[in-house]
């Protein structure tokens, strides 16, 4: 598969502050990227270097096979941060500058303001907007001209509920278009729910680099607990499905056999004269992965 | 290039203060131009306010007399030139404060095109107000004997020049500090600046400082008009300090614009 965007070893140096340490990205096209991290720790900057408008100290990037310019930014709707727009302007003017600037006809206009559902308010100034609205109007301005990566920082930033799930239901369906969608965020849910890739960056440095489904795993856990403890204990150590017995505060958390279901796993126990009062299967979430993937450092 | 001036197009048409401000530019010169000869007759002319004759008069003087006409006009016109520069800083900081320059660089503005759809708003501010001057002064100049209607009107293209200086350098202050009041009083900063060190350095270099070189494009009419001593100065070194100014100022807003200084 053909990479969307290529990164090198990137650094940068604020003073003598690094905040990015040799990171090396790959995006492919048609992938949902998530760039995961912490407050601060690089997310916005990598997203800047990326878009030119702060220069990296070392390292190198392509955007579609070639070095960043502005020709290719053009193919590149991005929403960073906070929707910034000509306040005095309507919406629709503010739009046709950003079409200007993208070389795009003023006829794409109404349909990505239908798309995000702000047609009927194309003559209102952009000053008198929601937070919503404003943020559904950046959305509807990276999406002129059909780019073919959309880079979203933080997009459910200061949403009220309402807010968040209308830009999710947008993003998935922009997704389902075969547009490639790269988004920081530092809303693990967030991540988990829509990317199909993810980076994980603290204080500049890549931490891992793979697929949602890969950090989530297919591990298969249950937790058990049972009033007598120690013969739960004698009883999960002598059955073959039990890979892995660990005690977690009151209850053990078991990996059973690939396959097994915690079914079989109670139906063996009951064999061998343990009565569970508690069988929970346990899914991995990316909230518990990304924490113990961070705490490395 | 018809695409960024269509951008810079959207941006200034729509913007009410842009009209105020150009509107207020425009008008205030009229009154302007008829309270200065008011001025100068009242110290040069034939009687004074309240009708005595004064000692020092000058028979006929007056600010409309061609060939003098174009440089005191034009005189007048450039202290206007700061309501200008101060819409030009306006247009360029908002720019900074609304974040709109750093969305225009995501959204495929190059530096160059950025600088180049300012320069465009330069040149356009800089031609309607010389037009402008050019226009009064043709219209309220009067003939005199022996005298060709355009025989001061290189004062014209002075003006053009001086002001063509002090928006890019209005320019560069509004890039490199990006905050309205501040750079205002920066400019004004400077030029006191600018005036005090002319104390200090010799004559050759001070006068080669950037409002020096503005103010003797144009300097004050006053003396000249009362004979006392001809002070015209639209020299071809002063034309090339202004060109190679603008192109300074340009470069250094390119360099910001390159070293990420839209987004800090």
């Amino acid at each position: 598969m053909t990479n969307i965007l290529n990164i090198h070893s990137l650094s940068k140096f604020y003073g003598k502050r690094q905040v990015l340490k040799d990171l090396s990205i790959q995006v492919s096209k048609g992938a949902v990227f998530g760039l995961l991290g912490p407050n601060g720790s690089g997310k916005t900057t990598t997203l800047s270097i990326l878009l030119d408008i702060v220069p990296a100290t070392s390292g190198t990037f392509d955007w579609f096979g070639a070095p960043g310019s502005n020709k290719a930014r053009r193919k590149i709707g991005s929403l960073l941060e906070s929707p910034n727009f000509y306040s005095y302007l309507s919406a629709e003017k503010n739009l046709r500058i950003a079409a200007d600037i993208k070389g795009v006809p003023y006829s794409d206009i109404p349909r990505v303001l239908e798309f995000v559902n702000l047609l009927d308010r194309k003559k209102d100034k952009f000053q008198i907007f929601s937070l919503g609205m404003k943020q559904r109007l950046a959305i509807a301005s990276a999406l002129l001209g059909t780019p073919e990566v959309l880079i979203l920082d933080e997009p459910t930033n200061g949403l009220d509920p309402q807010g968040i799930y209308e830009i999710r239901e947008l993003i998935q369906t922009i997704s389902r278009q075969g547009i490639t969608i790269i988004i920081a965020s530092h809303l693990l849910d967030e991540v988990e729910k829509i990317c199909s890739d993810v980076a994980i960056i603290k204080n500049g440095v890549m931490l891992f680099q793979g697929k949602v489904a890969e950090i989530l795993g297919d591990e298969n856990l249950v937790e058990v607990r049972a009033q007598n403890m120690d013969g739960l204990e004698q009883g999960l150590n002598a059955l073959p499905l039990a890979e892995k017995v660990t005690k977690e505060g009151d209850l053990f958390v078991v990996r059973l056999t690939a396959g097994v279901s915690a079914a079989t796993l109670n139906k063996d126990l009951f064999g061998k004269g343990v009565v569970a009062t508690h069988l929970v299967s346990r899914k991995k979430n990316l909230e518990f992965e990304f924490l113990e993937i961070t705490k490395e450092l | 290039m018809i695409r960024i001036l269509k951008v810079e197009l959207t941006k200034v048409v729509n913007y009410p203060t842009f009209w105020v401000i150009f509107g207020i530019h425009l008008l205030l010169l009229i009154p302007a131009v008829f309270a200065f000869e008011s001025f100068v007759q009242s110290v040069a002319g034939g009687t004074g306010p309240d009708g005595v004759a004064i000692q020092t008069a000058t028979p006929g003087v007056s600010i409309f007399n061609f060939p003098g006409a174009w440089h005191n006009l034009a005189y007048l016109a450039s202290w206007f030139q700061f309501i200008l520069v101060i819409l030009f800083v306006i247009l360029v900081t908002n720019e900074y404060t609304y974040k709109t320059l750093r969305q225009n660089i995501i959204d495929g503005l190059s530096a160059v095109e950025i600088i180049a759809a300012k320069e465009v708003l330069i040149l356009f501010l800089t031609a309607v107000s010389t037009l402008m001057l050019f226009a009064l002064t043709a219209a309220l100049g009067k003939p005199a004997e022996g005298v060709g209607m355009f025989d001061g009107v290189v004062a014209v293209p002075a003006y053009f020049m001086s002001l063509f200086l002090f928006l890019h350098l209005a320019y560069f202050l509004s890039s490199w500090l990006k905050k309205t009041g501040l750079v205002i009083g920066m400019l004004i900063i400077y030029w006191i600046v600018e005036g005090i060190a002319g104390f200090w350095l010799p004559d050759s270099v001070s006068q080669l400082l950037p409002m020096n070189v503005r103010v003797n494009m144009l300097p004050n009419p006053l003396s000249e008009m009362m004979g006392l001593e001809a002070v015209a100065n639209v020299s071809l070194l002063n034309g090339g300090l202004c060109l190679a100014y603008a192109a300074l100022f340009l470069g250094g807003n390119y360099w910001l614009l390159k070293h990420g200084h839209a987004a800090k």
